[in-house]
């Protein structure tokens, strides 16, 4: 299997787990992770998450080592891979920077963006519902 | 004594929109703080548009519309500068609500291995009945409310 400049394998594995940077009080609660989490970037139709599990030491080393706008980490969300694709999406390995991948292939109505909206939420709702809340 | 009942009657009532309304100036207060921290574009550091006074209002005016013994939601600004309200009971059984800049409210919900979507109008006034009830459904066990005991 190819392998990207990170060391990782090319293809994100079913059993791999993704972790959000949440930066936002929007983006969680006192015991769960929110579906404004996972909703994608307007700019972008996709959502960023980076290829490391869930140890607080090392959430934080990734989000410094790429963070650029001088937000502050609150928490992150972990949700697997495989909870991903169950969910319609597909999860593309994208460095750099290293070990950076997105969700992508969320559903599209140009013309309908209400009911595109609408679609979106109930997929980021599953997401939310698979993550799990690591606080830092 | 009928007029002291009925001024018991009236004070009860008083207290109770009182009770209401600080539960629902609350969840308003909350709204437009977490509105203010997403004024600026790119306050999310990855393109997000400022939020929407137009969508802030309609969503101040939900909270209004909202009846009693519903509960608050809780507040997100979305990339697009919409604002999302959610109500979670439990992990896997919640909903959120998008409110942008029309009327249009794009909502979905999860409720164990159920879940779905929808899109219905809001005049700023009443909340569409399918929306209520999608709600209602969610949050009618063990959330808390603004129901006053």
């Amino acid at each position: 299997m190819a392998t990207l400049p990170s060391g990782l394998p090319e293809r994100v594995g079913d059993d791999e787990d993704v972790t959000r940077f949440l930066t936002s009080r929007g983006e969680f609660n006192a015991s769960a992770v929110k579906p404004r989490a996972f909703m994608p970037s307007v700019a972008t139709s996709n959502t960023s998450v980076f290829r490391i599990e869930d140890e607080p030491a090392r959430i934080r080393d990734c989000f410094a080592s790429v963070e650029r706008a001088e937000r502050t980490l609150k928490a992150a969300a972990v949700v697997e891979a495989a909870a991903v694709r169950s969910a319609s999406l597909e999860i593309v390995a994208a460095e750099s920077p290293d070990a950076h991948a997105n969700i992508e292939d969320w559903p599209s109505k140009p013309r309908e963006p209400d009911t595109e909206k609408a679609q979106r939420l109930e997929i980021a709702l599953q997401l939310a519902a698979a993550a799990e809340l690591i606080r830092l | 004594m009928v007029i002291a009942e009925a001024a018991s009657s009236l004070r009860d009532e008083m207290e109770r929109s009182i009770a209401l309304f600080g539960k629902k100036a609350a969840a308003i207060t909350e709204l437009r703080t977490l509105a203010s921290e997403g004024a600026q574009e790119d306050w999310d550091g990855e393109g997000a548009h400022a939020v929407l006074p137009a969508a802030v209002q309609l969503a101040e005016w939900f909270v209004r519309a909202m009846p009693d013994g519903i509960a608050a939601p809780e507040f997100a600004v979305e990339s697009d500068g919409h604002v999302l309200l959610d109500w979670t009971a439990s992990r896997d059984r919640r909903l959120s609500l998008s409110i942008g800049e029309n009327n249009r409210l794009s909502y979905a919900w999860l409720d164990g291995t159920d879940k779905g979507h929808g899109v219905a109008g809001f005049d700023g006034v009443s909340i569409p009945i399918r929306v209520l009830t999608a709600i209602e459904s969610i949050v009618r066990n063990g959330y808390a409310t603004f129901r006053v005991a």
